[in-house]
C-alpha cells in the first residue's frame, strides 16, 4: 500500500489507543481517588459535600460519568486547576510552549551528538575510544536525572558561577524580558520569538536560561541513543553488503557513512520514540529542579497539592504527545525503509473497532446521551457477535468440542495462579511464596532422581562456559561486584547503622529536631564521636540533623524491597500474557498488543506520579502497585516479540507434527527459549525502577514518613545547596547511580553470556 | 594472472589462533575458468579475502606471495589495493539479496563502482553505463530495474545486479564465491550460461569458488581442491573427474550421490582449525596415511597436474 | 499404497490495507500423488513450487484448503476413516504416531535447551509413555549410528551431521510407517550427505519405511528415489518412475530441471536448457498452464487451458503437447 494509506491507518489506530487512555485517566479519578477530595475541608457541611458530589456527577452511574468525561475533553473542558485558578486546558496551552522548547532542543542535541558519536564508537570497536564512549553512555543511563541536574546546578551554577555566568534557575530573566526591553511573543518559543525580533541580547539571554536544563535533559536521551545506534552499527558492520562495499574498493569511511550508518539508523528510528517518551519523564523532575515554568512543574506541583484535575491532564496530555511522537516515528521508519511491506495482516475487524471508535467520539461531542447510548449499542453488538462468533466455531468443531475443552483447561487454572502469586507477594507472603516454589521444585526432582543426576555434568559444564565468558567481561564483574556489595548493605543493615536504644522501626525516617546538629558535613573516616554528637556523622546530615549514611544503608533495603518485587511480580505476569500471546498469535495477541499500547502510550514515571498522586496514598505498597502497572506492557512486549520469533522454529513445528499439546508446546519448548531476553531485561531493569523509585521519592512520594528512600533523600539535602552544603544531595544520588551502574553492567554482561550470537 | 605463492593466512580470536590457510598455493591463468573446490571451513573464501585484503580485523596474512599480473598485492599501499578491487579484481558473493545494501538502489549502487573505476565526466554518462552494463547482463529492462531496490527484484536478477556491479568497473579477474549455491536450479542454469558467455565474449577471467562439482564439471577449465587450508590437488577438469590421484578427492567423488548404490564418504570430520592435525591435514582420515604423512606436510608437486601427497606421484 | 492425495488445495488469503482479500497465494494447487508403500517417493522443485507446505498439509500442520488425502491400509489401520480431513482428534493423535518428520536445519529442529535423552523420546512423553524412556532413547540412538552414551548432551556439542542423526532418530521414536523429509541434507557438507543418505537408506530396509523425500538437489534425488513427482507452482507437472525420468523426461520444465543435473563424465553430459525468465510467485501464477511463460514449446493454446495430468506407462504427464 501506499505511504498515504499508511499514515492514514495509523492515524486511525492512535483513536482506540486515545479512548484507551482516557479510560485510564477516567478509572483514576473515580475509581481510585475521590474527586471531590480536593475541595473538602473541615469546614464543609455535609449539604456542601452533597452538592458538590452532585456536580461532579458522582450521583450518577459510571457510563454516564465516562462518557459525559469524554465530551468534556472533546469539548476542550478539561477541569479545571485548584491551584492556579485556571481551567486546565488554558494552564496547558500556556505552559506547554516552555517545555516543547526545552524538550525539542534537548532531543536535537541529543540526537546530534549521540548518532555521530555511536557511529564513531562502534567504528572503534573495542579499543579504547569505544570503551569511553560506551562508559559515558553507561553513566548516562544509569544517572538520576535529578542528581545529575543539581551537580551541574552546584558547580557550573554555583561555585564557578562567576566565570560561567550560568543562571540558576526559571526560563528567562524577568527584569529584561517583562519590564525593560518586552519583546512580541510569537511563537511561545523564547529562541525564535527572540530570533523573529532580531535581539541578540534576549537571545542570549533565553540561551543561557536553556543551557543547563537542555544538557540535563539531552544527557540521558543521548545515553540511551549512543548505545542503540552503537549496537545498531555493530549489527550492520557485520552484514554482507557492507563486504560487498569494501570488496568494491569504496574508501573505509564511504563505507560507514553511505551503507553501514544508513542502515544502522533504521532501527535506532523506531526507537527514538521511546527516547522521546523518556524526555516527557525527565522533563518533569528537570522542570522541577530549574523552576523551568513547563508543564512538568505544574503537574508536580498539582500532584503535591491533590489537584485531581490537574493531574488527570497533565497525564492525558502527555499520552496524547507520547502517541502522536510514536506516530511520526513509525510513518518515518516505514519512510526510511524501503522493505517495509505496508500491508501487514490487518484485520477488518481493526478498521471496524478504529472506524467505530471515531464515530463513538463524534457522537459524543454532539451530545453525552447519544454517545451513551451508541457506546451500549456497541458493547451488546460487540458481546452479541462474539457469542454468536462461538457458537459458529462451536458448530464446525463441535465434535472434537470436548477434547479440545481438556486441552485449554489450563490457561484459566494458570490465571489464577499468576493471580495468586502477586497477590501473594504483595501481602507480605513472599518468603512463603519461594518456599512453596522451592518444595514443588524438590518433589519434582525426587521424581526424577536418576535423571536429574545424570543431567547434572552436562548443565555443570555449562555454568563453567557461562562463568568464564564473565570473567572475560570486566565491566560484567565490576558490575557484579557492586550489585552484591549493596546487596551486601542491605542484609547488614542493622549491623552498619544501628538503630539507637529506644527508636523504633517506624522512626527510621524522621529527623531529629532534638540534637540540633543539623547541616553537619561528612566525617567519613575519621569519625570519633557517637551519633548524633558533633563529628559523629560519617557523611554528614540533612539540614534537619537527618543522618545520611544511616539512610543510604536502610534505604537500600527498600530499593532492593521495592525492586525486587516489581521485577519478579512483573515478569510473572509478563511471561505468562506474553507466552500465550505471541504463541496464539491472531485476535488473542491483537488484543494484548492493544492493551499494552495504551498502557505504554502513558510515559512511565508520569503514569507511575498520576496513580500515587490521585489515590492520596503515598504508602510504599501503592508505590509497588504503580511501578508494577507502569512495568508489565514493556516486559509483555518483549517475552512476546520472542515467543513469536521460537513459535516459527522447526522444532517447535515438529513437536506438533508429533502430536504434542499446546501445553506442552508452551512450556517445555516456547517458554524456556523466551527466558533469555526477560532474564537481561530484568537485570537491567531492576537498575530502572530504582530509578523511577527515586525519581518519585525526589518529589517526595516515596512512602511514608518511616521509609528510608534515596530520592527522598536526595530531596531532602538539595534545601541548602546554594549554601555550599553539597554531601546532602550528593551521597545518596551516588548510592542511586551506583545501584543503576550496577544492573545495567551486568545486564550488558548477561547478554553477552546468554546469547553468545549477539556481537562480541 | 594472479599467483598465489604459500599463501599462510591466521585468524587469532578468543579461543586462540586458528590456522585458517597453510601454504596455498596456485595459479589462475588469463581467460579460463579456475575452480577452487573444496567442503565448508577448508578456506576457499579466506584465500579470496586474503587475495583482496579484505580479512576482518582478527585475520591477519602471514606470510607468502599473491601477485596480480606480476604485482604483489600483499605489499601494495592501501590506496592501490581500492583501485585493486572493483577495478581490476571484481568479487560477487553467495547471497545476492544480503550482499546488495537493502536501501540503497540498484542503480546507484552499480553508479558506485563506476565512479569509482571509471572516468566518466558526469552523472548522465554514469547513467548510460549504468544501463549499459545491466544490458551486458542480460537483465530484462535496465532502466527500470536500475531503479528497483534489491528485495523488488527476483534472486537471479539480483545475481545479475551483482554481476553488473562487479562488471561496471572492468576489471581483468571476476572472484565468484559461490554465485549459484543460494539459487534456484534453473536460475543457476541462467547464471552458469552467463558467466560463459562472459568468458567467450569478454575474455573475462574468472576464479570460481564453489562446493558444488557439479558447477565446476560443466563450466570450469582447471580446478584446485582444497582441503582444511591445504590444496591438496590442481588439475584440469576432466582429468581431476576422471583420475582424482589424491585420496581426498577420491573420497570426495565417492560421497557424491550416484556414485554408487551406497556412497562411500570419507569417514570422519573436518578438522578443527584451532588444533589441526600435524603433518598432512588430512592424515587422521586418509586410507594411505604412514608415519611420515604424521611427521610431515607435503608439498604440491608436478606442473600440469599437482599433488600434494607423500605416497602418490602427480 | 501408503498415502494418495486427490487435488490437494491450500490457498492463504492476501489482504491489502483495510483488510479485505485481495488475492489468494496458491501454494498447492491441486495435487495429485501416489506414495508407493516401502519406497521413496522424490519431490523436486524450485522455489515456491509448494513441496514444504505439502509436508506441512501431510503432517497436519496445515489444514487443506481443498482436495483430500487418503490413507493406505497401513496407516488407516484402525483409525474411523481413510481421509485425512475426516479424522476426529483422537484418531488424528494415532496417527500422528505413524508419520515421523526430519526437517532441513538440523540446529533449528532441535531445542537447544533439552538434552538429547528427552529430544529423541519426546514423541513417546507426547503420546503418553512414561517408563523405559532412557533405554528407547538408547536403542534409537544406536539404531542411527550415534554412541548411545551421549544421551546427556546438549545438541550444540554435536556436528551438524549428528544433529541431523538426532533428528532422525526422533523421527523414528514411535516406529513409524511413513517418513517425511524435507530437505534432510540440504545444509551438509558432501561426505556428511553421503553418510546419511547411507543411514536413510539402510533405515529403510532395515525397518521397511515407506520415504517421503523432498529435494531441490536432482543428483541426490535421482540416487535416493524410487519415483520422483516434479512439482511446478502448486502442481504435479510429471510423476514417474525415477530411471525412466532421468532418462527420459516428457514434461518441457522436467527436461530443464533433468538438464542441469549434475554430470562428472562429460561423455555422459547434456547441454543445460536454460529457461528464460524468473520463478514466478505463487501468488499471481499465469493462466492456463502455469509454466506457459517459460515454456520452449507453448504454443496459444497453454496460456488458455490448464493441462490435466493424463497417466500413461506408468508415468503421469501435465502437458497438452506431450
Amino acid at each position: 500500500m501506499k505511504l498515504w494509506q499508511y499514515v492514514l491507518r495509523r492515524l486511525a489506530f492512535t483513536v482506540p489507543v486515545m479512548l484507551g487512555v482516557t479510560l485510564i485517566t477516567f478509572s483514576l479519578s473515580n475509581l481510585m481517588g475521590d474527586p471531590v477530595a480536593p475541595y473538602v475541608t473541615e469546614k464543609t457541611t455535609p449539604e456542601q459535600v452533597e452538592e458538590l458530589r452532585k456536580l461532579h456527577n458522582l450521583d450518577k452511574p459510571i457510563p454516564v460519568r465516562y462518557f459525559t468525561y469524554i465530551s468534556n475533553l472533546l469539548h476542550g473542558e478539561w477541569g479545571y486547576s485548584q491551584q492556579i485558578n485556571q481551567p486546565v486546558s488554558e494552564a496547558i496551552g500556556m505552559k506547554f510552549a516552555a517545555t516543547l522548547e526545552l524538550a525539542l532542543l534537548a532531543f536535537a542535541v541529543a540526537v546530534a551528538t549521540a548518532l555521530p558519536l555511536g557511529i564513531f564508537s562502534s567504528v572503534k570497536h573495542n579499543r579504547w575510544e569505544d570503551h569511553w564512549i560506551r562508559l559515558f553512555a553507561l553513566f548516562g543511563s544509569a544517572v538520576p536525572i535529578f542528581w545529575l541536574a543539581l551537580i551541574l546546578k552546584y558547580f557550573l551554577a554555583f561555585q564557578w558561577g562567576e566565570i560561567t555566568h550560568l543562571p540558576q534557575g526559571y526560563r528567562y530573566d524577568p527584569f529584561l524580558w517583562d519590564l525593560e526591553d518586552p519583546i512580541e511573543q510569537r511563537t511561545g518559543l523564547l529562541l525564535v520569538d527572540a530570533l523573529l525580533a532580531g535581539s541578540w541580547i534576549h537571545f542570549k539571554d533565553a540561551l543561557m536560561h536553556l543551557l543547563l536544563p537542555a544538557t540535563t535533559l539531552a544527557y540521558v536521551s543521548m545515553a540511551t541513543t549512543i548505545r542503540l545506534m552503537r549496537g545498531s552499527m555493530l549489527d550492520v558492520l557485520g552484514e554482507d553488503y557492507v563486504r560487498t562495499a569494501r570488496a568494491k574498493g569504496l574508501p573505509e569511511r564511504k563505507v560507514v557513512v553511505n551503507h553501514a550508518a544508513r542502515n544502522a539508523m533504521i532501527p535506532t528510528v523506531t526507537l527514538l520514540g521511546l527516547a522521546f517518551g523518556g524526555l516527557l519523564n525527565g522533563s518533569v523532575l528537570t522542570e522541577t529542579i530549574w523552576q523551568w515554568p513547563g508543564l512538568g512543574a505544574w503537574a508536580v506541583d498539582a500532584m503535591r497539592n491533590a489537584d485531581t484535575a490537574a493531574i488527570l491532564g497533565y497525564t492525558l496530555f502527555a499520552g496524547m504527545l507520547y502517541v502522536f511522537a510514536n506516530l511520526v516515528v513509525d510513518v518515518a521508519y516505514a519512510w526510511l525503509d524501503p522493505r517495509v511491506e505496508l500491508s501487514g495482516d490487518v484485520g477488518l475487524a481493526e478498521w471496524v473497532i478504529a472506524g467505530l471508535g471515531v464515530l463513538l467520539l463524534i457522537v459524543t461531542w454532539f451530545s453525552v446521551d447519544m454517545g451513551l447510548g451508541l457506546g451500549r449499542l456497541l458493547l451488546y453488538g460487540l458481546l452479541l457477535g462474539a457469542l454468536f462468533g462461538l457458537g459458529w466455531k462451536l458448530r464446525q468443531d463441535h465434535r472434537d468440542f470436548l477434547a479440545r475443552l481438556r486441552e485449554y483447561l489450563w490457561v484459566p487454572l494458570l490465571a489464577l495462579g499468576t493471580v495468586l502469586f502477586v497477590v501473594g507477594i504483595f501481602k507480605g507472603y513472599s518468603t512463603e511464596m519461594v518456599l512453596l516454589f522451592t518444595i514443588a521444585c524438590l518433589v519434582r526432582l525426587t521424581l526424577n532422581w536418576e535423571d536429574f543426576v545424570a543431567e547434572i555434568p552436562p548443565r555443570r559444564a555449562e555454568l563453567r562456559r557461562m562463568a568464564h565468558q564473565l570473567r572475560r567481561n570486566p565491566l560484567a564483574l565490576l558490575g557484579l561486584f557492586i550489585a552484591l556489595a549493596i546487596l551486601l548493605v542491605a542484609l547488614m543493615a542493622p549491623f552498619l547503622a544501628p538503630l539507637e536504644p529506644g527508636q523504633r522501626d517506624a522512626d527510621r525516617m524522621v529527623e531529629h529536631f532534638e540534637f540540633n546538629h543539623d547541616l553537619q558535613p561528612p566525617c567519613y573516616w575519621s569519625c570519633t564521636g557517637e551519633r548524633g554528637e558533633a563529628d559523629g556523622y560519617i557523611l554528614g546530615s540533612t539540614s534537619k540533623g537527618y543522618d545520611i549514611w544511616y539512610g543510604i544503608v536502610w534505604g537500600s533495603r527498600t530499593s532492593l524491597d521495592v525492586a525486587l518485587k516489581v521485577v519478579i511480580s512483573g515478569t510473572f505476569i509478563a511471561v505468562v500474557l506474553g507466552v500465550i500471546s505471541g504463541y496464539y498469535g491472531g485476535r488473542v495477541d491483537e488484543i494484548m498488543m492493544r492493551v499494552t499500547d495504551v498502557f505504554l502510550a502513558i510515559p512511565g514515571l508520569i503514569l507511575a506520579l498520576a496513580i500515587v498522586a490521585v489515590t492520596g496514598n503515598p504508602s510504599i505498597e501503592y508505590l509497588m502497585y504503580a511501578l508494577i502497572i507502569v512495568w508489565w506492557p514493556g516486559f509483555t512486549r518483549i517475552v512476546r516479540a520472542q515467543a513469536l520469533t521460537v513459535r516459527n522454529l522447526p522444532y517447535v513445528e515438529a513437536a506438533r507434527a508429533a502430536g504434542a499439546s499446546d501445553f506442552r508446546i508452551i512450556f517445555r519448548h516456547v517458554l524456556p527459549n523466551c527466558l533469555t531476553p526477560v532474564i537481561i531485561a530484568a537485570t537491567m531493569d531492576m537498575g530502572s525502577i530504582v530509578l523511577v523509585l527515586a525519581g518519585l521519592g525526589y518529589l517526595n512520594f516515596g512512602g511514608g514518613a518511616d521509609v528510608a528512600e534515596w530520592g527522598k533523600l536526595v530531596g531532602f539535602g538539595q534545601a541548602h545547596l546554594l549554601a555550599g552544603n553539597w554531601w546532602a544531595f550528593f551521597f545518596p544520588g551516588l548510592a542511586i547511580a551506583l545501584w543503576a551502574l550496577a544492573f545495567y553492567l551486568l545486564g550488558d554482561g548477561l547478554r553477552d553470556i546468554l546469547d553468545p550470537r549477539q556481537r562480541e | 594472472m594472479l599467483r598465489v605463492e604459500n599463501l599462510v593466512t591466521r585468524f587469532h580470536t578468543y579461543d586462540g589462533v586458528v590456522r585458517a590457510l597453510e601454504g596455498v598455493s596456485f595459479e589462475v591463468r588469463e581467460g579460463e575458468i579456475f575452480g577452487l573446490v573444496g567442503e565448508t571451513g577448508c578456506g576457499k573464501s579466506v584465500t579470496t579475502y586474503s587475495t583482496l585484503r579484505l580479512l576482518p580485523s582478527t585475520g591477519r596474512v602471514h606470510s607468502g606471495r599473491i601477485t596480480l599480473s606480476g604485482e604483489s598485492l600483499l605489499d601494495a599501499s592501501e590506496s592501490r589495493m581500492r583501485e585493486v578491487r572493483g577495478g581490476e579484481i571484481a568479487m560477487i558473493f553467495q547471497d545476492p539479496l544480503s550482499a546488495l545494501n537493502p536501501v540503497m538502489r540498484v542503480g546507484d549502487q552499480i553508479a558506485e563502482s563506476v565512479w569509482l573505476h571509471d572516468d566518466l565526466p558526469d552523472a548522465d554518462a554514469v547513467a548510460v553505463r549504468v544501463e549499459e552494463v545491466l544490458g551486458e547482463v542480460r537483465m530484462p529492462d535496465p532502466a527500470g530495474a536500475a531503479r528497483a531496490f534489491p528485495h523488488e527484484l527476483s534472486g537471479g536478477m539480483q545475481q545479475r545486479v551483482m554481476i553488473a556491479m562487479a562488471l561496471a568497473g572492468r576489471p581483468k579477474m571476476l572472484i565468484a564465491d559461490e554465485p549459484t549455491t543460494a539459487l534456484d536450479v534453473t536460475i543457476q542454469s541462467q547464471v552458469l550460461q552467463l558467466l560463459r558467455q562472459l568468458k567467450q565474449e569478454a575474455g573475462l577471467t574468472v576464479l570460481l569458488i564453489t562446493h558444488d562439482l557439479g558447477v565446476v564439471a560443466e563450466l570450469c577449465d582447471r580446478v584446485a581442491v582444497m582441503y582444511a587450508g591445504t590444496i591438496v590437488e590442481t588439475a584440469p577438469v576432466e582429468e581431476l573427474f576422471s583420475d582424482p590421484k589424491h585420496p581426498y578427492t577420491q573420497g570426495l567423488l565417492a560421497a557424491l550421490p550416484g556414485a554408487s548404490e551406497t556412497l562411500a564418504p570419507v569417514p570422519g570430520r573436518v578438522p578443527d582449525l584451532l588444533a589441526p592435525p600435524s603433518g598432512c591435514r588430512f592424515h587422521p582420515r586418509c586410507p594411505l596415511a604412514v608415519d611420515r604423512c604424521r611427521a610431515e606436510a607435503p608439498e604440491l608437486r608436478g606442473d600440469t597436474r599437482q599433488v600434494a601427497c607423500h605416497e602418490v606421484e602427480p | 499404497m501408503i498415502l494418495r492425495t486427490h487435488g490437494l488445495a491450500k490457498h492463504f488469503p492476501i489482504r491489502d490495507f483495510l483488510g479485505r482479500v485481495e488475492g489468494q497465494v496458491r501454494a498447492l494447487d491441486g495435487v495429485t500423488l501416489t506414495l508407493p508403500e516401502g519406497k521413496t517417493l522424490g519431490i523436486v522443485g524450485e522455489s515456491g513450487c509448494g513441496k514444504t507446505t505439502l509436508a506441512r498439509t501431510l503432517l497436519g500442520l496445515e489444514a487443506p484448503t481443498a482436495g483430500s488425502v487418503e490413507l493406505g491400509p497401513a496407516l488407516a489401520d484402525g483409525l474411523a476413516r481413510d481421509r485425512l480431513e475426516e479424522l476426529r482428534l483422537g484418531d488424528l493423535r494415532r496417527l500422528r504416531r505413524r508419520i515421523g518428520v526430519v526437517f532441513q536445519d538440523p540446529l533449528g529442529a532441535l531445542n537447544p535447551r533439552m538434552l538429547v535423552k528427552d529430544l529423541v523420546t519426546e514423541p513417546l512423553v507426547i503420546h503418553g509413555q512414561t517408563r523405559g524412556l532412557r533405554d528407547r532413547a538408547r536403542e534409537l540412538l544406536e539404531l542411527v549410528g550415534l554412541n548411545p552414551d551421549h544421551l546427556y548432551r546438549f545438541p550444540h556439542q554435536f556436528s551438524g551431521g549428528q544433529r541431523q542423526r538426532i533428528v532422525i532418530a526422533r523421527a523414528l521414536a514411535l516406529e513409524p510407517q511413513l517418513l517425511v523429509l524435507d530437505e534432510p541434507t540440504s545444509a551438509l557438507d558432501v561426505s556428511v550427505q553421503a553418510q546419511i543418505l547411507n543411514l536413510l537408506q539402510q533405515l529403510q530396509r532395515r525397518l521397511g519405511l515407506s520415504f517421503l523425500f523432498i529435494s531441490h538437489d536432482l543428483a541426490v534425488v535421482k540416487h535416493m528415489c524410487d519415483r520422483v513427482a516434479v512439482m511446478y507452482l502448486g502442481r504435479v507437472v510429471e510423476e514417474a518412475d525415477a530411471a525412466q525420468l532421468f532418462a527420459n523426461p516428457r514434461h518441457p520444465y522436467s527436461q530443464a530441471l533433468v538438464s542441469a543435473t549434475p554430470e562428472l563424465d562429460p561423455a555422459r553430459r547434456q547441454a543445460r536448457i536454460v529457461l528464460e525468465g524468473d520463478v514466478p510467485s505463487p501468488a499471481a501464477p499465469p493462466s492456463g498452464c502455469h509454466f506457459h511463460p517459460r515454456c520452449p514449446i507453448a504454443v496459444d493454446n497453454c496460456a488458455v487451458e490448464y493441462p490435466e495430468l493424463r497417466e500413461g506407462d506408468g508415468c503421469a504427464v501435465a502437458c497438452h503437447l506431450v
